[in-house]
C-alpha cells in the first residue's frame, strides 16, 4: 500500500467517521434470557436492550416487595453489575454478575420512647422487642446502635490511653444511654406470646406483633455464601455502610458516636451491605438472588411500618 | 377519552428469539462495524497493532519529514 519513508492510510470514502455502540455485556443478555424463563422478568418491559430490560426487572420486583414502603425510611440503591465493588472498576470473574444493595444515607430511630413503655408491661419487654427488631433488620442489612457505639468509645480509650490517657480527651459516654433493663434477658418465644395474649394495650400489642412479624420476614431470607474470589476482593474495604441508626434518645452519645465514625465511613471503600453473586446462566442462581432480594426488600418495609408506630419516634428535640 | 398505546406487543418466545440471536451474536445489531469489533478480538488486536504501529512511526519521524499525501489519502493523526 505505502511506499517508502512514510504512512498513508486509505480515505473512508462513505464510511461513517464516528461510530458510537452502547455495548451490551453478553453477561446482560443471559440474565435476561434467565430471567425471562422463569417470568420474574415482565415481557412488555422488553424493548430490545438487556440492560434497560434488566433494570425495569429489577426495579418492578422492588416495587412488588414493598419498595414504596421501604423509601418512607431508607434511601438504598439496588444495582446489578459485573464488578461486587462499586467504587472498582475491576472486573473479577468474567462469567458472573452481582446484585448488591447499599444505603445511600442511614434511616434513623429513636427507640427509649417505645421501651419505656414496654418496661410497665414487662421487665424483660424492652430487651426482647428490641433484639426482634435488630436482629430482624441485621441480617439484611448493617444497623449501627449501642454495640457499635460502645466498641468505638473502647477503640478510643485505648488509642487514649498512649496519648497522655482517657482523661485528657471528651470521649462520649455511651454506657449512661443504654437503659437498665438492656442488661436484661430476653422472653423465649412461648412466654413472649403468652405475654401479647394478656396484654391490655392494643397499642403495645400491637408493637409486640409487628416485631415478631418483622422477625418471621426477615428469618426467610437465605443469602447464597459468598465466593473466596469475591471475598478478598473486600479484604482491606471497611465494614459495610450503615442502613439503619438506632438510638434510646434523639442526639444521646450513640448518634454523636455514629456522626463521629460517619467522618471516616468513605476513607475506604466499604463492602457492600448486601452482595449475592449470580450466575446468570443458572436460573437457581438467578431465582435464589430475587428471592434474597424480596426478602430483603419486605424485611426493610416492615421495618419502615413499624418505625412509623413506635411512640416518640418522629418527635423533635 | 384515553389514547390507545400504539407499542406493539411482543410475545414471551419473539422476545427470548431476540436474546438468543444477541447471545450468539446473530442480531443484526451484532453485524454493524462497531457490533463486530467489539465481539471479535482479531479485529481489536489488529486495530492496536495499526494504531501502535502509526503512533511509533510518528513518534519516530519528525512531522516535517512525512511526505505530503496526495489528495483521496488521508494521513494518520
Amino acid at each position: 500500500m505505502a511506499q517508502g519513508n512514510f504512512a498513508l492510510v486509505p480515505r473512508l470514502d462513505g464510511v461513517a467517521i464516528e461510530h458510537q455502540l452502547a455495548g451490551e455485556d453478553h453477561r446482560a443478555i443471559l440474565l435476561s434470557q434467565t430471567l425471562t424463563k422463569l417470568e420474574i422478568a415482565r415481557i412488555r418491559d422488553w424493548e430490545g436492550s438487556p440492560s434497560k430490560y434488566l433494570l425495569c426487572t429489577l426495579r418492578r420486583w422492588i416495587a412488588l416487595h414493598g419498595g414504596k414502603s421501604v423509601q418512607t425510611e431508607f434511601a438504598l440503591d439496588a444495582t446489578i453489575s459485573n464488578t461486587p465493588d462499586r467504587y472498582s472498576s475491576e472486573d473479577i470473574n468474567p462469567a458472573r454478575l452481582y446484585l448488591t444493595v447499599d444505603p445511600e444515607s442511614a434511616g434513623y430511630i429513636v427507640i427509649g420512647p417505645t421501651l419505656e413503655r414496654l418496661k410497665r408491661v414487662h421487665s424483660r419487654l424492652p430487651v426482647t422487642f428490641y433484639n426482634l427488631v435488630l436482629g430482624a433488620v441485621n441480617r439484611c442489612m448493617r444497623a449501627y446502635d449501642y454495640r457499635d457505639a460502645s466498641e468505638r468509645v473502647e477503640m478510643w480509650r485505648e488509642w487514649a490511653e498512649g496519648e497522655g490517657g482517657p482523661d485528657q480527651y471528651e470521649i462520649p459516654d455511651v454506657e449512661s444511654c443504654i437503659p437498665a433493663e438492656m442488661k436484661q434477658e430476653p422472653l423465649k418465644a412461648g412466654d413472649l406470646r403468652e405475654l401479647v395474649g394478656r396484654m391490655q394495650n392494643d397499642d403495645l400489642r400491637r408493637l409486640i406483633e409487628e416485631a415478631v412479624r418483622l422477625d418471621r420476614i426477615s428469618g426467610r431470607l437465605q443469602r447464597p455464601e459468598i465466593s473466596e474470589e469475591t471475598r478478598e476482593a473486600f479484604m482491606d474495604s471497611n465494614p459495610p455502610l450503615p442502613a439503619l441508626l438506632v438510638s434510646f434518645k434523639r442526639n444521646d452519645s450513640i448518634s454523636g458516636c455514629f456522626e463521629e465514625e460517619g467522618q471516616a465511613l468513605l476513607e475506604v471503600s466499604p463492602e457492600p451491605s448486601f452482595i449475592v453473586e449470580i450466575d446468570p446462566e443458572n436460573a437457581g442462581s438467578v431465582q435464589e438472588a430475587f428471592d434474597a432480594l424480596a426478602v430483603l426488600c419486605e424485611t426493610m418495609a416492615a421495618t419502615s411500618r413499624l418505625a412509623a408506630l413506635l411512640p416518640g419516634n418522629k418527635e423533635e428535640g | 377519552m384515553r389514547r390507545r398505546s400504539r407499542k406493539p406487543k411482543i410475545t414471551r418466545e419473539a422476545a427470548l428469539a431476540e436474546l438468543a440471536l444477541m447471545a450468539e451474536g446473530r442480531h443484526p445489531e451484532c453485524n454493524t462495524i462497531t457490533g463486530r469489533f467489539i465481539r471479535d478480538p482479531e479485529l481489536q488486536q489488529a486495530s492496536k497493532i495499526l494504531h501502535d504501529a502509526i503512533q511509533g512511526e510518528s513518534y519516530r519521524q519528525p512531522r516535517s519529514d512525512i511526505t505530503p499525501a496526495p489528495p483521496a489519502w488521508l494521513l494518520p493523526a
